[in-house]
């Protein structure tokens, strides 16, 4: 995660197109309308109003949600203000040990100084990291109202089975009760579970649209196109007619040829917009994003028990990191298999300075796809909202060099 | 070579139950478990296994406790970088540089705690076929111990298919009788702790707890009950010294086989007492037994999920009144809290268990540790003011006691 998900518009302004449809991509133009008006102060507002929401991973989860009518706010959201001066305040304050990464630091340092919003609520996935666990259990005695999913992950397919399935869909009922004092509508959850399978189809056909129109729509604004498929900006419909108007515009711009070279990649982990722009610059092209998971829910059987499957088949695939509590040895698989969709000629992998699972994740894959004989990059990176280091930038730029 | 003198002592320790007596056996068993032919071979990771379970399967079992080595942990870095605790590395490096007891296992079963030692677990599994289970983090849910219930009935039949034996619910409450036996002996051990002269050290203690993670109940009983029978009686001391000595509590994260520096130097060199562990491989797996009625499943899952919470069960208060309590209930004149380096749980939530210890009127000194040699000095300095503070503060209560 990193601060493209932001709603912050001052720093949205970062995320221009930087495409060849910076200029004249109405689609792009309509999108960035719709992000500019979903805010913190728009949801506080919403709240204020008597709506609720809730902190959470937006991840896996979204569909009920999004089906108890509370808006999801991102946990990304928690370190993208005065990021440098919430580290420090979980350094000094809280006596949060310096090896612990970044995030977990702002997210701590954050939730203290917000201890008197509105936005108190905080659901976590216990099967997720571990250090984002205990800072949220922390939050409990600044007042916050935190509720964990309990931990189930699957490892090999015979972990799915009915008694993980169904402990899951009682721990999803205990969410939307939480959440609103009462159990969730079904039918709603599965209305939600069928929008948001077609919003996934839909950004999967952007994808695959922007393999033959690589220069068309940039790296920035297609990770916020992709994260927005968890909370469409707080305006599902709007939401999707841009991805419609956009799958019509890169339709037309993967028929013209293009004879500019340029390195294509994947990109694994989260990248930082400044990440993206250095890439682009450097020449290469980001075409394989490792953080987009390919797990539709199952529209046949009940809702809460898809929501479920979602996630032990997500885990099955590596999917979502450390967010879904996926074993770390599974995510090559779909790396691999994005370099194959991609033809990329090599993967960049980021990761938070300090995270474990970024770590043995980065090393894992590092020894895996030498083997294999695909060039790796790893990055190492903080939360904060700044430029990359020289040393960074110089990374990038050689890798691309090299396979140029 | 050794001297005749200190062969002497060795000859009567093997007449005698003793700490050491106890160590020697672990010793034999390890060599017996590497040695052994025809008889499955099983390593566990964590103290919440229900190791009645691997007793009823008729295994051998010992635990992934070793650790305290630099160069285990050098081997275990090839695989996590550096942002793991010392600990993981030195699990997964045990099996990297091929520690002949790691490396006869025929499998490995670990209820998942930390995320840590779940990443560490999946390294382990390319060297040995590894099963991983689910441990709930909601101790206090119903769902969660009946899902607990689940996955130990998962381990019975994998334990079953391993070996190619049933294992009878008869032979699984007849184990939890055992090993209630021995945990409940090693609970009165830790209770003559609370006597003014302890007639065991904090050092002694964790040589008997350490039998319980390797030993099968039928060996440790009875070197348990002569021990117990010889420390129980009025009068006996560790130490030949009238003077009584300072009384401390360690408490945070996991305390491996060959950690002993902090010990070393605070019993033998500064000439004060550990009389209570809150961590797991010291007393708190044995503050609670395991229901010896119903059905022996739900029973395994009660007890392990009752017995005294590490830092990563939830919520989070429960583990640290737990440990404050403990500490007032053996009376304690301060407290190490002592965590690894990288460790999530105890690192991040240092700051609520200090709190809560200085709240209680106890003097805290934090130790971020790990396995280097490095830093001895440096701890021992540390570890000698806070001892001398804490004598001359007792020093001060006496006079002032004896004027009043």
């Amino acid at each position: 995660m990193s601060n493209t998900l932001t709603l912050d518009p001052n720093l949205r302004s970062q995320t221009h197109n930087g495409g060849d449809a910076a200029a004249r991509s109405p689609a792009l133009e309509a999108f960035k309308a719709l992000a500019a008006g979903y805010t913190l102060d728009s949801i506080r507002q919403q709240v204020a109003a008597g709506r609720q929401a809730v902190w959470t991973a937006v991840a896996w989860e979204s569909p009920l949600i999004l089906a108890c009518d509370v808006i999801p706010i991102s946990y990304g959201e928690l370190w993208s203000e005065e990021s440098k001066r919430t580290e420090a305040l979980a350094e000094s304050r809280f006596q949060m040990p310096v090896e612990f990464c970044s995030m977990v630091k702002c997210i701590l340092g954050r939730l203290h100084l917000d201890r008197a919003s509105e936005l108190r609520r905080l659901l976590y996935y216990g099967g997720s990291c571990e250090p984002v666990s205990v800072v949220f259990e922390m939050a409990k005695k600044e007042g916050y109202d935190v509720h964990c999913i309990d931990s189930v992950t699957a490892y090999k397919d015979e972990d799915i089975s009915p008694a993980t399935i169904s402990f899951l869909v009682e721990e999803l009922r205990k969410v939307a009760v939480w959440l609103t004092g009462k159990p969730v509508d079904e039918d709603r959850l599965a209305a939600e579970i069928r929008f948001k399978n077609a919003v996934s189809r839909k950004i999967a056909t952007i994808l695959d649209l922007r393999l033959r129109a690589p220069f068309y729509l940039a790296s920035v604004p297609t990770v916020q196109i992709v994260m927005g498929a968890t909370h469409f900006f707080g305006q599902p419909e709007k939401y999707t007619r841009i991805l419609d108007q956009l799958i019509d515009e890169l339709k037309v711009a993967a028929k013209v040829p293009t004879n500019r070279s340029f390195i294509p990649l994947v990109l694994n982990g989260m990248g930082s917009p400044q990440l993206c722009k250095a890439i682009e610059e450097a020449n290469g092209v980001i075409l394989g994003w490792g953080f987009v998971d390919a797990v539709d829910y199952s529209e046949d059987i009940p809702p809460l028990e898809s929501l479920a499957l979602s996630l032990l088949k997500t885990q099955l695939q590596g999917g979502m990191g450390d967010v879904a509590g996926s074993p770390y040895a599974l995510r090559r698989i779909g790396i691999e298999e994005k370099v194959r969709e991609t033809n990329a000629k090599g993967i960049i992998s980021t990761a938070i300075t300090g995270c474990p699972y970024g770590s043995i994740v980065q090393q894992s894959e590092r020894v895996h796809f030498k083997k294999r004989g695909i060039p790796v990059m790893t990055l190492e990176h903080t939360v904060h909202d700044e430029p990359l280091t020289e040393e960074q930038v110089m990374k990038v730029q050689t890798f691309v060099e090299m396979l140029s | 070579m050794p001297t005749p003198r200190k062969k002497r002592r060795t000859k009567i320790a093997t007449q005698k139950a003793s700490p050491a007596g106890i160590a020697r056996l672990i010793e034999n068993e390890q060599q017996s478990l590497i040695d052994a032919q025809g008889i499955k071979k099983v390593g566990y990771l964590c103290a919440y296994t229900p190791l009645e379970l691997l007793g009823a399967a008729g295994v051998k079992r010992a635990r992934l406790l070793k650790g305290g080595n630099p160069d285990t942990v050098a081997h275990g870095e090839l695989h996590t970088q550096s942002a793991f605790c010392d600990f993981t590395k030195s699990c997964i490096g045990g099996f990297e540089e091929g520690d002949p007891l790691y490396r006869s296992f025929d499998k490995i079963y670990n209820f998942h705690s930390c995320s840590s030692m779940k990443r560490a677990s999946e390294a382990i599994a390319q060297f040995v076929p590894t099963k991983m289970l689910n441990l709930p983090r909601l101790r206090d849910e119903q769902s969660s111990r009946n899902f607990f219930r689940e996955e130990i009935l998962n381990l019975k039949r994998d334990l079953e298919n391993l070996t190619g034996t049933s294992i009878t619910d008869e032979e699984v409450r007849r184990q939890i009788v055992l090993h209630n036996q021995a945990r409940l002996l090693l609970k009165k051990f830790s209770e003559l702790r609370k006597r003014k002269n302890p007639p065991l050290s904090g050092k002694e203690y964790l040589e008997l707890v350490r039998g319980y993670y390797y030993l099968p109940p039928e060996t440790l009983l009875p070197s348990y009950e002569e021990l117990y029978r010889r420390y129980e009686k009025p009068g006996r001391a560790a130490k030949r010294d009238d003077k009584p000595r300072l009384r401390l509590m360690v408490s945070g994260s996991i305390v491996a086989d060959g950690d002993r520096r902090l010990l070393d130097i605070v019993e033998d060199e500064l000439g004060a007492d550990v009389v209570i562990e809150d961590h797991c491989a010291g007393f708190r797996p044995f503050h609670h037994l395991v229901p010896e009625t119903g059905d022996p499943y739900q029973a395994l899952a009660d007890g392990y999920l009752d017995q005294a919470p590490c830092a990563r069960m939830k919520p989070l208060s429960e583990s640290v009144e737990f440990s404050a309590r403990l500490a007032q209930e053996y009376n304690v004149d301060g407290v190490l809290y002592v965590y690894l380096k990288f460790c999530a749980c105890h690192g991040i939530s240092k700051i609520d268990f200090t709190t809560r210890f200085q709240e209680i009127g106890l003097p805290t000194l934090e130790i971020s540790s790990d396995y280097s040699q490095s830093d001895h000095g440096q701890l021992k300095t540390r570890l000698e003011a806070f001892v001398e503070m804490l004598n001359d503060q007792k020093n001060i209560d006496h006079e002032q006691y004896a004027n009043a």
